[in-house]
């Protein structure tokens, strides 16, 4: 194809329209295709200020340090347990709120507004008498 | 500068700030960042009225004057990144289209938006989970840039008869 060919074609605003309608496809199919394979288990999902910020799965030990507008805090996943690790808040009852698994618990920073909160399948390992 | 051409850019900058203004009030539409961002629809207006460099002008004072106004330090550096990734986009692409075409302008600014804001959005939190918000950022920018795209275009056409 030579040069004119291909500039009018980079013109014409039906390419255009069907290359945005395919990247779209192509996105909301890989979210589909996401949300109904998605991972079993359970999730830390840290929330601040109400707004769910991310969600990790409690399978795989990963640490992330959040920057929040107040300040920092570090989340820890190890062994299937999520922790607040490391926080400069004035309290520190996050970090001594030590870990949490169980499906309900949550850990909350309350000078940052910061909640992480265990989501995911029903625990069938505790049973409450 | 002509004189018009400062009254026009400046109209336009005070219209794009209402606009911004308006829109941070707005509720979230679920996804967090995801917003229409009609205030770009003026500054995709001020590129084809007055010109790229005024369009700059406009999209400088949106920046940081809707950031004072409706704002935080975080979403300032969004702003930023996302304006300036945008911005250069759409004044390399905006002759070439011209402005039959600012939807596709606009669309491909949209997008750049969306890439910059990302990149601000792993500075601030220095994590690669926002990534997993690509596909859906493409969606949103997508739509929203071919919607104000499509409003800029109508207003320039509207602005030209007016001058006529």
């Amino acid at each position: 194809m030579d040069k004119t060919k291909a500039a009018a074609v980079l013109k014409s605003g039906v390419f255009w329209a069907v290359l945005f309608a395919v990247a779209a496809a192509l996105c909301a199919g890989y979210l589909i295709y996401k949300k109904t394979h998605q991972q079993t288990g359970r999730f830390a999902v840290i929330n601040v200020k109400g707004e769910t910020l991310t969600t990790l799965p409690l399978g795989e030990d990963t640490e992330y340090t959040f920057f929040t507008e107040r300040g920092v805090n570090t989340v820890m996943i190890k062994d299937g347990k999520v922790s607040v690790s490391y926080s400069d808040c004035k309290n520190q009852i996050c970090v001594d709120t030590g870990s949490i698994s169980h499906v309900g618990e949550s850990i909350i920073c309350a000078p940052h507004r910061l909640t992480v909160t265990v989501t995911g399948e029903t625990d069938t390992d505790v049973v409450v008498v | 500068m002509k004189i018009k051409d400062m009254t026009v850019t400046a109209c336009l900058a005070a219209a794009a700030l209402v606009v911004f203004v308006i829109e941070a009030q707005l509720p979230p539409l679920g996804i967090p960042g995801v917003k229409l961002g009609l205030s770009n629809a003026l500054v995709l207006m001020a590129m084809a009225v007055v010109g790229r460099k005024h369009a700059a002008m406009v999209l400088f004072v949106k920046i940081i004057l809707g950031n004072i106004f409706a704002g935080t330090p975080a979403s300032f550096l969004f702003s930023l990144f996302g304006g300036a990734a945008a911005y250069a986009v759409m004044a390399l692409t905006f002759k070439f289209f011209g402005r039959n075409k600012m939807w596709v302008t606009s669309a491909l600014g949209a997008l750049a938006n969306n890439a910059g804001q990302l990149v601000a959005a792993l500075l601030i939190m220095r994590t690669s989970a926002v990534l997993v918000y690509i596909p859906m950022l493409v969606i949103a920018g997508l739509a929203a840039g071919i919607f104000t795209g499509l409003a800029a275009q109508f207003s320039v056409r509207a602005y030209d008869k007016l001058r006529r």
